[in-house]
């Protein structure tokens, strides 16, 4: 039940992880002038969902999770995120994500986060959001699955405060999409994740939004 | 895709090596091994690029990609040696009638060495199901440019789509450090779908330059957006270099887009190139 239960406050959007200032490219995306129905929103979050949260992030982040203890492994799944992350805005946002989300945890001194916190200070880690979840929540006592909902739960609870914040999506809409997903995020997450599998992501429309977004003089959201 | 291979009559495993050296201020093709379907022009010299610079077109003699063929190319570029290596043009990959096809490209570029690598988009047939691997060593003091894609034709006008395409482009340093991995999986369906990864485009090409040398990203871009493509570049993780995602309505757009976006990367590392003939 505590592993639930940390399950719940983790994915809750107003546990301080940094993740209101980051759009992952949506706000790029959502900016271009196209009829962005309900439908046609609901169907992108999907894509990002199948197409890189889901084989990139939640892979990282099982990985991490495996091997939470071992300081090493760990590093070296962060460089390997690292180097797939071919878009700097979203590189660059999933770090900062990650210190913002480690230094909550180190405040409020949940378990191996203050020695991480110094690991990721002195550089030894680069702190890549998905590798930092996996390893602090099995620290909190969640298992594989729990982790990669919770963190599932958080990407798309993310994507649809990001798209009613821009005024793309009313509350009720926006939550109408995250009920439709939850089968996608249940889907996702069964889908077994191999100790050698590489983090891999096409969402190539994205990455150009986001890169564009980046150039653009005027932004609510950091990516 | 990577389970045990049954191979059909029709397979053909084949796998082709060149080796480019430095010789008196040119670049010569010192090693050749090219079996079929391979098959390759001699090495140019067009006094472009850096000094010395070899072009040589890789072509197939087959008609493309079949079910259950394995091919892989081995390419060397040997320490301050340049070669610029282009296919002549698009490689189909028919239907693989529930199997696969494999191309699996390692390439190794010394200290010192320039390469480009300008591979024309796959064009990906109803029930194609085609993995894509390429590996590359580079020396930190090389210069290289890798351009490929993809696209889809259904000679029938069907609508049919291809089946999967498994996507890697992996850049390692001489001491294995993972400098950069762009690995993918898709499927025909989700390539096609107005809202999926390619925003209802038909065509996504990729140019990838690594360099330490610092360049503009924006110098990238120009000229594709004067031609309508979807483009942006971004610096790649551990500062190797730049890379540049482009999108477009179809394989023949991809390909001039790629050749465009190529060019302008040679002009970036100070190597102009002059128009090549396909």
């Amino acid at each position: 039940m505590q592993a639930l239960l940390h399950m719940l406050w983790q994915s809750d959007s107003a546990f301080p992880s940094g993740a209101f200032a980051f759009s992952h490219g949506l706000e790029g995306a959502l900016g271009v002038k196209e009829d962005w129905s309900i439908h046609r929103i609901a169907a992108l979050f999907a894509t990002i969902l199948r197409h890189r949260w889901s084989t990139a992030d939640r892979v990282i982040l099982v990985q991490a999770h495996r091997h939470a203890d071992d300081r090493r492994r760990l590093a070296a799944i962060d460089r390997q995120f690292e180097a797939a992350s071919l878009t700097e805005p979203l590189r660059v946002g999933s770090r900062r994500q990650g210190r913002a989300f480690l230094t909550s945890h180190a405040r409020l001194r949940s378990p191996g986060a203050p020695a991480l916190k110094e690991a990721l200070d002195r550089k030894e880690i680069l702190g890549h959001l998905p590798v930092l979840q996996g390893a602090i929540w099995r620290q909190l006592g969640m298992d594989e699955r729990q982790a990669s909902l919770a963190a599932g739960y958080a990407a798309l609870s993310s994507l649809a405060s990001v798209a009613t914040r821009l005024g793309r999506l009313g509350a009720i809409q926006a939550h109408a999409i995250v009920r439709d997903l939850l089968p996608v995020l249940d889907q996702t997450v069964a889908q077994p994740v191999g100790d050698d599998a590489m983090p891999s992501s096409f969402v190539p429309w994205l990455e150009i939004m986001a890169l564009e977004h980046a150039q653009a003089d005027l932004r609510l959201f950091v990516n | 895709m990577n389970g045990p291979v049954a191979l059909s009559r029709r397979a053909t495993l084949a796998e082709a090596r060149l080796v480019f050296a430095e010789a008196g201020g040119r670049t010569r093709l010192t090693l050749q091994h090219i079996p079929y379907p391979f098959h390759i022009t001699r090495p140019f010299h067009l006094g472009d690029g850096p000094a010395g610079m070899a072009t040589l077109y890789l072509q197939s003699s087959s008609g493309g990609i079949y079910r259950d063929d394995r091919l892989s190319f081995d390419l060397e570029v040997k320490p301050g040696a340049a070669a610029h290596v282009t296919t002549q043009a698009s490689t189909i990959v028919h239907d693989t009638k529930g199997g696969w096809a494999g191309l699996d490209i390692r390439l190794r570029v010394g200290k010192g060495a320039f390469l480009i690598l300008a591979q024309d988009p796959l064009v990906l047939f109803p029930e194609a199901a085609m993995r894509s691997h390429l590996d590359l060593v580079i020396d930190p003091e090389a210069s290289v440019i890798l351009a490929d894609g993809a696209g889809t034709h259904d000679p029938m006008g069907k609508a049919g789509r291809f089946a999967r395409l498994d996507w890697k482009t992996c850049v390692r340093s001489p001491a294995e450090d993972l400098l950069m991995l762009d690995c993918w999986r898709v499927d025909g369906q989700d390539f096609a779908d107005q809202d999926g990864p390619l925003h209802g485009q038909g065509g996504v090409g990729t140019v990838t330059i690594l360099t330490r040398k610092p360049l503009d990203a924006r110098g990238l871009e120009a000229g594709l957006r004067g031609m309508g493509c979807q483009a942006a570049a971004s610096a790649l993780p551990h500062a190797a270099g730049l890379v540049l995602r482009l999108l477009g309505p179809d394989g023949g757009f991809i390909a001039s887009a790629l050749d465009t976006a190529v060019r302008a990367a040679a002009a970036l590392l100070g190597s102009p190139l002059a128009p090549r003939r396909k």
